[in-house]
């Protein structure tokens, strides 16, 4: 099982431009080929929907049935995604490969009963008729699953799986919807939103089934990964709040005078929705750096510190390796930070400039500027939480994630009633407080990272309880864990 | 007069000599009120006394030490901690000039309650982190933090106890009682006495170097540290009582003030043996035994190996093991296949009994420790005019020969440790020589009558906690 650090570094290894050009491209293949994937799903279909000349409202039902589903699977998953990945690389780790298929099943089974009830409950409300709610109603659902699959091949580094999943999945969709129209002669929206779910259907069936035959095994302790959510709580609170502050800026501008509700289902704020979709198309490539920069120059630096410390070496070598770590993520950094700023300022001059172009004017393209930023800063927080968790300070990240997400909170609403000079202005400050903090923090935890290291843990190891240990308990009867 | 009597891993859980000791020590001073500490290894044993506790023993403190283990403590608190607290606890790290009553008042003015709490600051994450740099720095780090840490919980936890108010700490080993013992000592300003039955920091050595949950390079550090709890106890204490002179050398030895120093002989009430039941003349039997406790410190191995060799010479030999099986089942098993491979018969475990019923029949008495202090089992058996064989450990050898002062003659023969043919060979002396071992259990008897009484051991600790108290209010 290469991981992608390893195949990034035998990329990179090789000198000259052509080269790096040729690491950069596939670095950016891996690490956001769904995410440019979908946004091209999505543009294919606004410009087939321009083409077909669909009504106005039969455009925002589909946009709906398709956006709806996205944003509130990633909102289900997150509360099991950290949590997740943690506890399959843990198996991975012990080599326990037999319970990460049965943590596979479990936690999807989990997050779709949540998500199936919550789903059941926002369309039961809905005047919308039967068969405009069953195709999102199973697109929502595969995404789910989706998106847990994705935590689970990225866990185990498989990336170019993922990317080629999503590329089969998307032609499907073509193909389905060209069948539905010129074959089965249905109308363009129902066409659209089958195309969708046969496609999903397809890639979820290709992970499911890679997944489970990767591993082989199943064994029969499907919830057994629930335990972690007593040591790991903070981790579902981090990956949460994050996502639900990411899109929670989009909520409260849904219920401003921005908002459309259409057929009392879904409401928007397409102004704002817009801007905020192109804003987080700019800070990709720093994703990109992020992952390549992190899994190669730093994640050799930190596993040589820790190894030294595990391996028992002495004081004087600790350090060195300490020093020579903390140096080296703060280079990273701050190359991180220079070249996304770099890109976000060409981004927003060429948005400017092609925006309009398609169909984004006047006020949206007045936030999608602020906005620019705001995602800048809330990438940065991102990445530095992550590097915080990297040295297992969830403390440090849940904190940094409360001040971002109340901060988001409070502030749009402020902006929102300041009015349209000042939208974007609340996720923009939320942000930067957001990216101040984590820097603060990372700064003060790694000079103290030695102390943080050996002191969190107990002075004697004893058995982890809780309400979680003891569901496992009763359901497996199981008395050997950890 | 308030005492409290503080015990580690004794009385009142754990048959055996000083727990003896302590329980004749309070049933005899019915006039004193004393106040038990007692330190054990498990809470499992919370209430499970083996003793009659006397009447006047108004109190039981019990603390255990592995009750510290299971507090909870949150990292990343802090302390306020200043250069001076910083200086007087590296100082105790490193086992340099410490100066044990500052010491303590510095720990319990840093004010904490939860000791895995402090260990998890980073006001102390710093202090380990510079001893380790001035004086450990080629260790493994990590090694180090982790021995530091779990050598440090128990002692730091004893130091946040409350500690009971009396007229005398009186603590019956050095090591962690000897802690308490001090501290109670500098809290109230009271005076410390030492009674040591054993020589604790150097049976604490004896187990590090054997144990193989300690590497090679953290030996020292584990034997540095006992030292350093032993020479607590000998720098506080005012008195420091052993049981007899070899014992007290070691102790002056390994640092403690000559000046402080007494010996004070374990007793025993002679006339309680007077009447006990003797051998039935038509016995044919020559009874050989040893009043003990099956675990490994007592090496039974050996003893079943010694018989089996005087089993060859003498036919009619038999032997009692007397005394508890069930404190280590394992090594009593071990035990008894050793007999069955030797194939020896006539090797009788009575388990626990009354000592009374068996000691009149028997014929020579042995003893094959490793290490003892003063045995009470040799005082029986020679109030029982008994002969004996022993290991030539603690004060076995001043019993059995006598010191300078007295002329009594030998009352039984000393070998060397381990070593079952010369243990084999000194029982076969005595089963073949019925004048040797009668002429040897009279200068026993003698001995014991004269020297090791009842009466002169209570009558000396009266003294001496009057005393005490005496001069200490001066």
């Amino acid at each position: 099982m290469a991981g992608i650090g390893f195949q990034l570094k035998k990329l990179f290894s090789d000198k000259g431009y052509l080269y790096k050009l040729r690491a950069y491209f596939f670095s950016t293949i891996v690490t956001t080929g769904p995410i440019i994937m979908c946004t091209c799903l999505i543009v294919f279909i606004q410009l087939f929907m321009n083409v077909v000349k669909l009504p106005y409202i039969q455009k925002q039902l589909i946009i709906g049935s398709i956006v709806y589903p996205f944003v509130f699977s990633q909102i289900i998953t997150s509360v099991f995604s950290m949590v997740i990945t943690r506890y399959v690389s843990d198996l991975l780790y012990k080599k326990e490969y037999n319970k990460i298929n049965a943590s596979f099943m479990g936690v999807i089974t989990l997050s779709l009963i949540i998500g199936g009830v919550l789903g059941f409950a926002f369309y039961a409300r809905s005047p919308l008729h039967i068969r405009y709610k069953i195709p999102p109603y199973i697109l929502f659902m595969e995404l789910i699953i989706l998106w847990l699959q994705t935590v689970y091949l990225s866990a185990f580094r498989d990336y170019m799986r993922i990317v080629k999943g999503f590329l089969y999945g998307i032609l499907i969709i073509v193909i389905t919807i060209y069948i539905c129209l010129s074959v089965l002669q249905l109308d363009v929206t129902m066409s659209i939103l089958i195309g969708m779910d046969v496609g999903f259907f397809v890639i979820v069936s290709m992970l499911t089934y890679y997944i489970i035959k990767y591993f082989n095994k199943l064994g029969k302790d499907y919830f057994v990964f629930i335990k972690y959510i007593d040591k790991y709580a903070s981790l579902i609170y981090i990956s949460f709040f994050y996502t639900l502050g990411i899109y929670g800026h989009n909520f409260l501008f849904w219920r401003s005078n921005l908002g459309v509700t259409i057929f009392e289902t879904y409401v928007f704020a397409p102004v704002y929705d817009v801007a905020v979709f192109y804003a987080f198309l700019t800070v990709l490539p720093a994703t990109v750096i992020f992952v390549v920069n992190v899994e190669t120059s730093f994640y050799d630096r930190y596993k040589e510190y820790y190894s030294l410390i595990t391996t028992n070496g002495n004081g004087m070598k600790i350090s060195k390796a300490r020093d020579k770590m903390i140096y080296v993520l703060w280079q990273e950094i701050r190359k991180l930070i220079e070249i996304q700023f770099f890109i976000s300022l060409l981004c927003m001059i060429l948005g400017n400039i092609f925006l309009p172009y398609v169909g984004v004017t006047g006020l949206s393209l007045n936030i999608f500027i602020i906005l620019s930023l705001g995602s800048f800063c809330c990438f940065m927080m991102f990445f530095i939480m992550l590097i915080l968790l990297y040295f297992e300070d969830r403390k440090g990240a849940a904190m940094v994630i409360s001040f971002f997400f109340i901060g988001n909170i409070l502030l749009t609403q402020v902006s929102i009633r300041l009015g349209e000079v000042y939208y974007g202005f609340g996720f923009f400050i939320a942000s930067i407080l957001g990216f101040a903090i984590a820097v603060t923090r990372l700064t003060n935890y790694l000079n103290e990272i030695d102390y943080h290291t050996f002191c969190s843990q107990p002075v004697i190891a004893r058995e982890n309880s809780g309400v979680f240990h003891r569901i496992v308990k009763v359901l497996y009867k199981d008395d050997t864990e950890e | 007069m308030r005492i409290c009597l503080i015990t580690e891993g004794s009385y009142p859980y754990v048959i055996g000599g000083v727990s003896s000791w302590v329980n004749a020590l309070i049933g005899n001073f019915p006039q004193h009120e004393f106040i038990l500490y007692c330190i054990g290894a498990k809470e499992a044993d919370r209430g499970k006394y083996l003793y009659d506790i006397h009447d006047n023993t108004t109190e039981i403190r019990e603390i255990f030490l592995d009750e510290f283990l299971k507090e909870k403590g949150k990292y990343g608190k802090r302390y306020k901690i200043n250069a001076m607290h910083t200086k007087i606890i590296s100082d105790m790290l490193c086992g340099e000039n410490i100066d044990w009553h500052e010491f303590f008042i510095c720990i319990r003015n840093i004010g904490f309650k939860n000791v895995s709490e402090f260990f998890m600051s980073k006001s102390f994450f710093d202090i380990i982190k510079q001893v380790y740099d001035n004086k450990y720095a080629h260790m493994p780090f990590t090694e180090y933090f982790w021995t530091i840490r779990s050598m440090l919980l128990p002692l730091f936890n004893l130091l946040v106890q409350d500690i009971p108010k009396a007229d005398i700490y009186h603590s019956v080993a050095t090591g962690y009682a000897g802690i308490i013992a001090s501290l109670g000592s500098a809290l109230y300003n009271k005076p410390f006495l030492l009674t040591e039955h054993g020589i604790y920091s150097r049976e604490r050595e004896e187990e590090i170097i054997k144990a193989d949950w300690v590497k090679g390079y953290l030996k020292d550090i584990w034997i540095d540290f006992f030292n350093l709890l032993g020479n607590c106890s000998y720098d506080c204490a005012c008195k420091v009582v052993s049981l007899f002179e070899k014992n007290r050398q070691i102790e002056i030895d390994i640092g403690c003030d000559k000046e402080k120093t007494m010996i004070i002989h374990n007793g025993i009430d002679v006339n309680k043996y007077k009447d006990i039941t003797q051998k039935q003349p038509d016995d044919e039997y020559i009874n050989i035994g040893a009043i003990i406790r099956v675990v490994p410190i007592k090496d039974i191995k050996t003893m079943i190996e010694a018989f089996s060799y005087v089993k060859r010479q003498i036919s009619n030999a038999r032997f009692y093991i007397m005394g508890p099986i069930d404190e280590d089942p394992e090594y009593y098993e071990e035990c008894q296949s050793l007999v069955d491979v030797l194939e020896v018969e006539n090797i009788i475990f009575t388990g626990r009994v009354n000592i009374k019923d068996y000691l009149g029949k028997m014929d020579i008495l042995v003893l094959t420790s490793i290490s003892e202090g003063q045995p009470l089992a040799i005082l029986e058996g020679l109030a029982c005019k008994k002969p004996f064989v022993t290991t030539n450990v603690g004060s076995c050898k001043e019993l059995l020969y006598g010191n300078d002062e007295d002329s009594y003659g030998l009352a039984g023969l000393v070998v060397p440790v381990m070593d079952y043919e010369e243990i084999g060979k000194a029982v076969v002396k005595l089963c073949i020589n019925e004048e040797l071992r009668e002429q040897m259990g009279q200068n026993g008897y003698e001995r014991v009558s004269n020297f090791y009484t009842h009466d002169m051991f209570i009558d000396q600790y009266d003294k001496l906690y009057n005393r005490l108290v005496e001069e200490w209010q001066e």
